[in-house]
């Protein structure tokens, strides 16, 4: 087996980490600072917080934000799991085609996502508001469950279904007893996943809500282009905790619930 | 044993891009243990998976109990399988995947306790009740599997190589065990393999298959002691090929002599297959029919004395004895003989069948 | 035996996919063809969009966000491949360990970092701050609004593409390999540079292409911190479609992105012989 790093190469992994959340410790630091402005510490405090939760349009935005992530990713878990389970079982030709363009979404720049879907839905003539933005998210939604439960599915050995059907379970029993409580581990994975990246998504939201229509990420975009306040911090700090949440819930699931029947390609919480 | 046959296949063809199974007419009596053999990618498996109901035959029927069951799904056939991975569920107990087949025929729960409780304890692997398969190990794991498979009592048990996971020691230990497990409960074992060791020690009736077709079938004894094609005789034991011509009246004319054939055999070309224990070794030509050569090599495998003879014209011979002495240095000549009941008349590629006709 | 009900899986996702990604795909790049008007654009079949974009103007564009992605690219695989390397050889507990501490900020808001990175870079920040400090300079640095500042946020959003990737590869390498070369006489440098380099060539060329195709997309990041002295195909894109209300440029323009991304990924999937996307996961 490999030798196990020396100090020095796991002093690297440490410094290349802190660097990479210097700027969350930051944030998260000046949104406890009592100074208006991310210059110095003057001292700890609460006020920002409290401003926030009082700040009633980040608090819809806010609200919208979570519902949005939860929709979509539902949307995506349900269709996702279903394409994932079809596309292991069946052998079309136009098979690949069509993998390649459901995860076509997070594949092109965000931006050419963002303007293709508001030229489409302008088109369409679709109400721009909770409408497209349902539609957007779930659409770049999808790929992640698809290829979470996918890459579980192949991973899963045939001949246990197969012992189920010789056992005596008809095709939906089956399904029931046995390959649904296996793949449910990494439909919640690309659920959750899904959902921060719905949570987080500024661009393509952008371009698809209507006019009264606002989630976190855009407003927070809005406030730092034209001026910050030490609220955003504060904001900032609230979003890094739900996404933290998010993802060691997602994390300790894998980690947990197939402890036995690792697939080797499976890296990521 | 009775002499209705519970399972039937009946011209059985099964193709992929290439033709697997080419007319598959096989049956099984109820509480018979019979062994499929052949090595890989003869159809054993396919055969097996058929009479599941994981795959359907392009040609052919099965027949259950007289009932034709070709077109039934798998879970409504009274067949189960043991799964060469196992097939475990990972996510349940031991207890949990051997009762599963009694959970789906809706028995009630303290019935089921009941029978599983039972079930562990036949196949030896009591208390690991709340285990699950990932603690358990390749053996542990197998008995597992056929408990889970025999608990419903189905009419047939097919396995499907299920001990070639294991090393040597276990599987020569479960094959005693899983022989006694099919007398005990009677029910019949339809076993595929491709070791011919386990075949002989199990079985009842041995299908020897190749290439899709069946080539020979019967008792372990008819197999290994009058293989009707040159394929049968070399896959179980060491048998060796000689090719002669018979005079019909017993003997053979071979480039390195004469040997001892059946005596009912026509005139005409033959090869026999002599099983190396049966030959004898002469240091000096004897007064019967013998073949000349000299000992090439001689070699200790396996427990026994291998003994390679090249007899004049080229034809190579080889001998199993016992202990690891030889009467004969290597390189010095030699005379081989053996008793007319060990030379058997096999066909091989091309040639008509010789001897007796009819399974 | 299973071949009846399984259309009916694939049915949401066909649909969905049809209707939803190759539907406006496929308009977009009818609109790219389409000539703008002041009150929008009709459907007057011309390439006038594709000839405007060979205008100096927008080439430079081109050259700056291919110049950005390259650089970031490079950057991005000499602090990710060591990464990626150490990180595969840790225990599994050490493996999980850093995996998670990878994903979070990765998963934070983009937004969120480039906000701590705009408070560490500005003029009276930490940064400068701990530097006059430390005396190393005398007065501020500017290192917001400029290049290297729009440098560091790509590395810094795009980095766990390249961690991941090459991790993913390493982690499935075959060490007994590096111990036959070393074995048979390689010393440690010439064993990683013809064993374990070559090996894990695929994940590196994944984490490249990973890294590469996104930063000619993230405009925002230019935004925020290169103040609007950078300009480059997304923010032009984006100016293209709310300033100037100009579709089929702006369709026009992303067609053309969205050509070199794709080629781009064929050429991945090709490097790595893989068509499953499932190495990302």
């Amino acid at each position: 087996m490999a030798r196990k790093p020396r100090l020095p190469a796991r002093l690297y992994l440490i410094l290349v980490v802190v660097l990479t959340y210097l700027p969350i410790a930051v944030v998260v630091l000046f949104s406890f600072n009592s100074s208006k402005l991310p210059v110095a510490w003057k001292g700890f405090t609460l006020d920002w917080y409290r401003q926030l939760f009082r700040d009633r349009a980040l608090m819809q935005a806010l609200g919208n934000s979570l519902l949005l992530g939860v929709a979509s990713s539902f949307f995506a878990a349900v269709i996702g799991t279903l394409g994932a389970m079809g596309m292991v079982r069946v052998h079309y030709r136009s098979k690949g085609m069509m993998e390649y363009l459901s995860t076509l979404p997070i594949m092109l720049p965000e931006i050419i996502l963002g303007m293709v879907f508001m030229a489409f839905f302008a088109l369409l003539r679709l109400p721009f508001g909770w409408t497209t933005l349902i539609l957007a998210h779930t659409a770049f939604s999808i790929p992640y469950v698809y290829l979470m439960v996918k890459a579980r599915l192949s991973g899963i050995d045939r001949s246990l279904e197969e012992a189920a059907r010789d056992l005596g379970a008809g095709p939906a029993r089956t399904f029931f007893d046995i390959t649904l409580p296996l793949i449910v581990p990494a439909v919640l994975s690309g659920s959750l996943l899904a959902f921060a990246m719905s949570f987080d998504d500024v661009v393509i939201s952008i371009f698809v809500t209507g006019p009264t229509l606002s989630t976190l990420p855009i407003k927070v975009y809005t406030h730092l282009k034209t001026g910050v306040t030490p609220e955003i911090n504060a904001l900032c700090t609230v979003i890094l905790g739900v996404v933290v949440l998010v993802l060691t819930l997602s994390f300790l699931l894998r980690t947990r619930r197939e402890g036995s029947h690792p697939s080797n390609k499976e890296e990521v919480p | 044993m009775s002499a209705e046959p519970l399972l039937e296949l009946c011209s059985v063809y099964k193709s992929y891009d290439q033709p697997v199974l080419r007319g598959i007419d096989l049956t099984v009596r109820a509480g018979e243990f019979v062994t499929l053999l052949g090595p890989s990618g003869c159809g054993k498996t396919t055969i097996l998976r058929i009479i599941a109901g994981l795959l359907a035959p392009d040609r052919g029927q099965v027949r259950l109990g007289g009932r034709d069951i070709t077109a039934a799904p798998p879970e409504k056939r009274d067949v189960n399988t043991v799964f060469q991975s196992y097939a475990l569920f990972p996510h349940m107990t031991v207890a949990q995947n051997v009762a599963y087949a009694l959970k789906l025929r809706g028995v009630d729960r303290r019935q089921i306790d009941a029978r599983v409780t039972r079930m562990l304890a036949l196949v030896q692997m009591t208390g690991s009740e709340k285990k699950k398969p990932d603690q358990l190990s390749g053996g542990q794991r197998q008995r597992i599997a056929i408990a889970r498979a025999l608990i419903a009592e189905p009419k047939v048990l097919l396995l499907d190589e299920p001990l070639g996971a294991l090393d040597l020691q276990l599987r020569r230990q479960m094959q005693l065990e899983l022989k006694k497990l099919q007398q005990e409960l009677g029910t019949s074992f339809v076993y595929v393999t491709h070791d011919q060791e386990e075949a002989i020690n199990m079985s009842d009736r041995i299908v020897v298959l190749r290439a899709g077709r069946i080539e020979q079938q019967g008792t372990p004894d008819e197999i290994y002691d009058r293989p009707r094609t040159g394929y049968v005789a070399t896959f179980i034991g060491s048998a060796n090929l000689l090719a002669g011509q018979c005079d019909g009246r017993g003997l053979a004319a071979h480039p390195a002599g004469a040997m001892v054939c059946p005596a009912d055999l026509p005139a005409g070309p033959v090869t026999l297959a002599v099983r190396g224990e049966n030959i004898l070794l002469h240091t000096q030509a004897p007064q019967g029919p013998s073949l000349a050569g000299r000992v090439a090599s001689k070699r200790f495998l396996g427990g026994q004395l291998r003994v390679e003879v090249a007899l004049t014209g080229g034809d190579r011979v080889v001998l199993l004895r016992q202990g690891i002495r030889l009467e004969a240095e290597t390189g010095s000549p030699v005379w081989l003989s053996w008793p007319a009941s060990a030379a058997v008349a096999v066909q091989t590629e091309g040639e008509a069948p010789a001897g007796e006709a009819g399974r | 035996m299973k071949k009846d009900r399984s259309w009916l899986l694939l049915a949401p996702m066909y649909a969905f996919t049809l209707v939803f990604v190759l539907g406006p795909v496929i308009y977009m790049a009818a609109v790219s063809l389409a000539h703008h008007t002041a009150a929008g654009f009709t459907w007057q079949l011309s390439l006038e969009n594709f000839r405007k974009m060979a205008d100096p103007v927008y080439l430079q564009c081109f050259r700056q966000s291919l110049l950005l992605a390259f650089l970031t690219t490079v950057i991005c695989v000499g602090v990710g491949y060591p990464f990626g390397y150490i990180m595969a050889r840790l225990s599994p507990r050490g493996k999980r360990a850093m995996m998670l501490l990878i994903m979070i900020p990765f998963w934070t808001s983009s937004l969120i970092r480039l906000y701590g990175w705009q408070i560490l870079l500005q003029a009276r920040g930490p940064l400068n701050g701990a530097l006059l400090a430390l005396g190393i300079v005398s007065k501020p640095v500017k290192i917001l609004y400029t290049y290297p500042a729009v440098l560091i946020g790509m590395v810094y959003a795009l980095l766990p593409f390249m961690q991941l990737a090459v991790y993913n590869s390493v982690e499935k390498l075959d060490w007994t390999l590096v111990e036959a070369a070393r074995d048979l006489g390689a010393g440690p440098v010439r064993a990683f540079l013809t064993v374990t380099l070559k090996l894990t060539l695929p994940g590196l060329m994944s984490g490249v292409i990973l890294t590469f195709v996104p930063s000619m997309g993230l405009f925002f990041i230019s935004d925020l911190l290169g103040g609007n002295k950078i300009v480059l195909v997304g923010s032009l894109i984006q100016d293209q479609l709310t300033r100037g209300s100009n579709w089929p440029f702006a369709a026009a323009l992303a067609l053309v992105l969205a050509v070199i991304t794709t080629l781009l990924l064929a050429l991945y999937r090709r490097v790595t012989h893989t068509a499953e996307l499932e190495v990302m996961f």
